[in-house]
């Protein structure tokens, strides 16, 4: 049973959670989360937007900051101080896709950073260091989407390794071999959606398996056996989304669990009812709501973790940018005929 | 978490950092005079940055990374890389070896779930070679100990068998499994690590194809009288 104080979504607390937190610049968790900072600001800004109160940030402030994190060599790092990344420059670049700033970079340089971290089997490093793990794989061919520059690596090759971390459960691990996880499944479905090769997932299989992560709290686990958790919500959800069976799971159940992991006091939600709270589950289980449509929530595509309206803009610009290339060739090839006729 | 009562010494009053300014962020003026603990860790961070931003590798750099490691922040991956790169300059995994294994021992036993620290101890065995394998699956043991379905040590198992083991080592591992299977039959990462095996083991590890597939089924149907509902059994089964 939901506890009666948390029936209905906590919209409002949420939303000044989320802005509380950001504006606390002097605890010891805001320097012990120093490295990954980027991403808690994309978990932070895509709940918001999803609330409808993205207006409660600081735009500017926050753009320049994100610009402020980019190295040399055009990656991101999770704050001012650190060392470029793939995941902070997937984040840096779905923040400024929020605000409608991904012009603010140069697409060059990033597509060149990324490109720089694939691999021969089609693998991505994290950074440098060569730390391997699909997460990083989905993060590349994410970001040179946003960018309109998939051209810049081996997509075919990616899509490879990617399915080369299928498991006999039809799930995926972090590298081949690996166990069946929820967060890897997503990373891998979503990134064989941009890939264009979702034919190389079991869907049946595969969804089977994450309608199976249900438990009977009504939430989701990761694997089997585990404790449900609400950030699953996300991590199973997009991928049954993706895959056409987000049906395939007890809605209701999931939606009362969420709803039971809210905090009335002060807002935000947590793993699980009664635990502590955090931007992290704060945004992953509003995402599982939206996802399911819940109303008052904006939309949420499932391949990107952005709101649809964000999505739905760069979609129309490619194939802007698609119809007037195309529409130049036309030209200049009619122009050659002309000049040879 | 780092005492910061009688044994902790503020990093801007010790003598070895006396020359290094360091680099901090832009913050708020503290409205209470007396300074908190968070201060005293985070400037560690700021003699950090400075270190980094003079590219020092030293026994003192060595050192205030694993301090940060330790008592402040285990997952910064900014922290964990430049201390590998002091390792590198500071003689080398071999010359370092007992320091990082115990630094990895410690943080592994405060935060098992910790991407950096298996990534770097991964890095050490892989450093060290073949004759390190052992003591790599004896480590990641330990930690299944405690968790039998810890992630990365179960992918820790799966690199150093990849790139480190003998066939002697591949067969144990079915054994390993089969042990943990017997304390809990529910274990998902343990039956995946069987396919793992039989998948990538060498034919001395586990013999033929056809005699290993046999064996299998007959495991995995007498698991399946015990907890007839698993959905891990029946997985590894199809």
């Amino acid at each position: 049973m939901v506890h009666p104080a948390r029936q209905e979504l906590l919209a409002g607390e949420h939303a000044h959670y989320i802005h509380a937190f950001s504006e606390n610049t002097t605890s010891f968790e805001f320097y012990a989360t120093e490295h990954f900072r980027m991403s808690g600001v994309y978990w932070g800004l895509t709940g918001l937007h999803l609330l409808g109160r993205l207006d409660l940030m600081d735009r500017g402030k926050v753009v320049a900051w994100v610009l402020r994190c980019q190295h040399e060599g055009g990656g991101f790092g999770g704050s001012e101080r650190h060392d470029a990344h793939l995941l902070y420059t997937l984040s840096a670049l779905q923040i400024l896709a929020l605000y409608d700033e991904l012009h603010r970079v140069n697409a060059d340089t990033v597509a060149h950073y990324v490109s720089s971290l694939q691999q021969p089997d089609g693998s991505f490093w994290g950074d440098e260091w060569g730390e391997t793990d699909t997460r990083f794989s989905y993060c590349a061919l994410s970001v040179l989407w946003l960018l309109d520059r998939l051209d810049a690596i081996d997509v075919q090759q990616a899509a490879r390794y990617v399915a080369a971390c299928k498991n006999f459960d039809g799930g995926f691990g972090c590298t081949p071999g690996n166990e069946s996880h929820a967060g890897q499944v997503f990373t891998c479905v979503a990134a064989l959606d941009i890939a264009g090769r979702l034919d190389l997932v079991d869907a049946d299989l595969l969804c089977w398996w994450l309608c199976e992560r249900q438990t009977k709290s009504g939430g989701l686990n990761g694997r089997p056996e585990k404790l449900q958790d609400v950030c699953y919500s996300w991590w199973c959800l997009s991928a049954l989304s993706i895959l056409g069976r987000l049906h395939w799971i007890d809605q209701q159940a999931l939606t009362d669990f969420i709803l039971d992991c809210q905090d009335e006091d002060g807002g935000g939600i947590s793993d699980r009812p009664e635990d502590q709270v955090d931007v992290y589950h704060t945004f992953f289980g509003i995402a599982g709501l939206s996802l399911m449509g819940r109303p008052g929530l904006q939309p949420i595509d499932p391949t990107f973790a952005l709101p649809v309206e964000v999505v739905d803009r760069l979609r129309q610009r490619k194939q802007q940018h698609e119809g007037q290339a195309a529409e130049a060739e036309r030209r200049s090839s009619s122009t050659t005929r002309e000049l040879e006729s | 978490m780092a005492d910061t009562s009688q044994d902790f010494q503020p990093i801007g009053e010790r003598r070895e950092w006396a020359d290094v300014q360091p680099r901090a962020l832009p913050r708020t003026p503290q409205p209470v005079v007396e300074i908190g603990r968070d201060e005293l860790l985070a400037e560690l961070m700021d003699y950090f940055w400075a270190a980094v931003a003079r590219q020092e590798l030293s026994e003192r750099v060595l050192a205030l990374t694993g301090e940060i490691i330790a008592d402040l922040n285990s997952s910064n991956y900014s922290v964990w890389e430049w201390r590998w790169r002091c390792v590198q300059a500071l003689g080398g995994v071999q010359a370092r070896v007992a320091e990082e294994k115990a630094l990895t021992r410690s943080v592994a036993t405060a935060n098992p779930k910790n991407y950096q620290l298996w990534n770097h101890r991964r890095r050490l065995a892989l450093a060290l070679g073949p004759g390190q394998a052992e003591e790599e699956l004896a480590f990641s043991a330990a930690c299944l100990e405690h968790d039998a379905k810890n992630y990365h040590a179960w992918a820790h198992r799966q690199a150093v068998l990849q790139h480190l083991g003998e066939p002697r080592l591949w067969a144990a591992e079915l054994a390993y499994t089969e042990r943990l299977l017997r304390q809990d039959v529910r274990n998902n990462s343990a039956w995946n690590q069987r396919i793992f095996v039989l998948r990538g083991a060498p034919a001395a590890a586990v013999g033929a194809p056809r005699e290993a597939y046999d064996r299998e089924v007959a495991f995995a149907a007498a698991q399946l009288r015990l907890v007839p509902h698993n959905e891990s059994v029946w997985e590894a089964l199809r």
